[in-house]
């Protein structure tokens, strides 16, 4: 079968903390009828909705896919919410992909949303996200997704080399970044030391190495190559779950899961990690994004990478222009929609930030759930 | 608008009761699979397709990996007799010693939580 999914059209609202009094439906209809309009479609020309969100708990509204569907004006679409922990907006993309090649539907809009950081206090959404892991085991002592990434963290560090300035350079480069991109949360100029000064919130991370608690919506309407003509392609999509339990992966700090999603998306794409001339890549922690550059395949050794300036805007493979999640932020649900969004702009050349020194050809996408629990990859190609 | 939700679960421990009964009475209950050998703490309601038989550890642990912040700690330890590691909270996280012991949980939740050895000499935390 081939694989047939273009990216017709998409928008995204501003990720950032609101305290305009608007909510995160007013947000939904904002991101859908930008869609729209970047498309040059109307509602009335998409016959399915799939909707991302990542708990009801957030949203406090239950079956958020027809209410999004009534509140957007696709009254009558099929709609369906697609749910994965971080990984909730990519994998509704990768949903709706898997509808239109099957010719279940010619239009599908993603749509994904999340009032992460003004709807709840910033405790109880923390206490929600460590239910993310093993909710009977991991969850119930209490601990909070920071230090079970710093656990991750520390065993790669030991494996890998890397140390507190590598993670540092990942922190101020995503904020750099971020500071080209008008709808990021945290556009910071920022430098190592401002990292090393910041409060310690679980050793190693300090709070500029993690990401923020963003609200935000992204949405992306997928169709045929031949109904969005001078778009970017999906050409591969895939995922893979890892052990949930850090404590039974065969190593805490290696990233498997998400080396089985890439190794299924290059296998589907036909093309190998050195392919890539572009990557948005899940930096939920600074530390992250390493490991998951290294679980993508970028490089033999991901430190000595990092260190040469690779993954750098002017890099052989630019990473997180966009600001990724630590200078973009990370509004759950919307986040993956984002990600597809932000890679199919910079391979039309018409992306609003940063943009990579070399036109790319072929862009990967890269989020998760838990810590890289259930990865979603997938891989874009220029028009 | 304001809301406010308050929510009471009652989980029923199923399969993995003997794990959790365990917990409670401050002893380390592994699943062990008759089929692999392997030896789980946190214990898995199977293993190899079959349901586990249960195995009482001496409750010692080894800490491989340990995070701090904000007055709490949280490791990675491998407990004696077991093949996989843990993922606990560190009742006494001032200590510095790098094994412990299981800990009852004085709240009744289902979490894993280690106190570390103290100085024998001082009689205080290391």
């Amino acid at each position: 079968m081939v694989f047939d999914v273009a990216i017709a059209g998409g928008a995204m609202t501003p990720f950032n903390r609101r305290k305009d009094g608007s909510s995160w439906r007013d947000w939904a209809r904002a991101a859908a009828g930008a869609a729209l309009r970047d498309a040059g479609l109307q509602a009335a020309d998409i016959d399915a909705l799939v909707v991302a969100s990542e708990s009801d708990f957030f949203t406090l509204q239950l079956n958020p896919a027809a209410l999004l569907a009534d509140e957007c004006g696709l009254t009558g679409v099929a709609a369906m919410r697609v749910e994965g922990g971080g990984a909730s907006g990519h994998l509704a993309v990768q949903a709706g992909a898997a509808q239109v090649a099957a010719g279940l539907a010619r239009r599908v809009m993603v749509l994904g949303v999340e009032p992460s950081a003004s709807h709840l206090a910033g405790a109880d959404i923390g206490a929600l996200y460590s239910l993310s892991f093993d909710a009977w085991t991991d969850g119930m002592t209490g601990v909070d997704s920071t230090s079970l990434y710093a656990l991750s963290a520390l065993a790669f560090m030991e494996r890998s080399g890397a140390d507190l300035a590598d993670f540092a350079a990942v922190a101020v480069r995503n904020r750099a970044h971020a500071r080209a991109n008008a709808n990021a949360h945290l556009p910071l100029d920022i430098t190592a030391e401002d990292v090393a000064a910041s409060p310690v919130i679980a050793a190693p991370y300090r709070r500029l190495d993690c990401s923020p608690l963003s609200d935000g919506a992204a949405a992306v309407i997928l169709s045929r190559g031949a109904d969005a003509p001078g778009r970017a392609r999906l050409r591969a999509v895939a995922s893979a779950a890892d052990r949930v339990r850090l404590g039974e992966r065969a190593d805490a700090g290696v990233f498997a899961g998400k080396a089985r999603a890439a190794q299924r998306a290059y296998a589907m794409a036909g093309i190998g990690a050195e392919e890539i001339g572009v990557a948005e890549v899940y930096d939920s922690y600074s530390g992250a994004q390493l490991q998951g550059l290294e679980a993508l395949g970028f490089a033999p050794d991901v430190v000595a990478a990092e260190r040469a300036g690779e993954f750098a805007a002017a890099g052989r493979l630019p990473v997180n222009l966009s600001g990724g999640l630590l200078g973009q932020g990370a509004p759950v649900g919307a986040t993956g929609v984002a990600q597809v969004l932000t890679v199919a702009q910079q391979l039309e050349g018409r992306y609003g930030g940063q943009r990579p020194a070399r036109p790319a050809r072929f862009g990967l996408v890269d989020t998760h759930g838990g810590i890289a629990t259930l990865n979603a990859v997938s891989i874009l190609e220029a028009p | 608008m304001k809301r406010q939700v308050t929510l009471d679960y009652t989980l029923p421990e199923g399969a993995l009761r003997p794990y959790f009964e365990g917990l409670r009475e401050g002893r380390a209950m592994a699943s062990h699979c008759v089929i692999c050998g392997r030896v789980a703490f946190p214990a898995r309601a199977q293993c190899c397709g079959a349901d586990v038989e249960w195995r009482a550890l001496s409750g010692r642990a080894q800490v491989e990996r340990r995070t701090d912040g904000g007055g709490r700690g949280f490791a990675l330890v491998r407990f004696e007799g077991a093949d996989t590691r843990a993922t606990v909270g560190i009742t006494n996280p001032e200590a510095s010693a790098d094994a412990g012991e299981l800990t009852m949980n004085t709240e009744g939740g289902a979490g894993i939580w280690l106190t570390l050895d103290r100085d024998q000499k001082g009689g205080r935390n290391v």
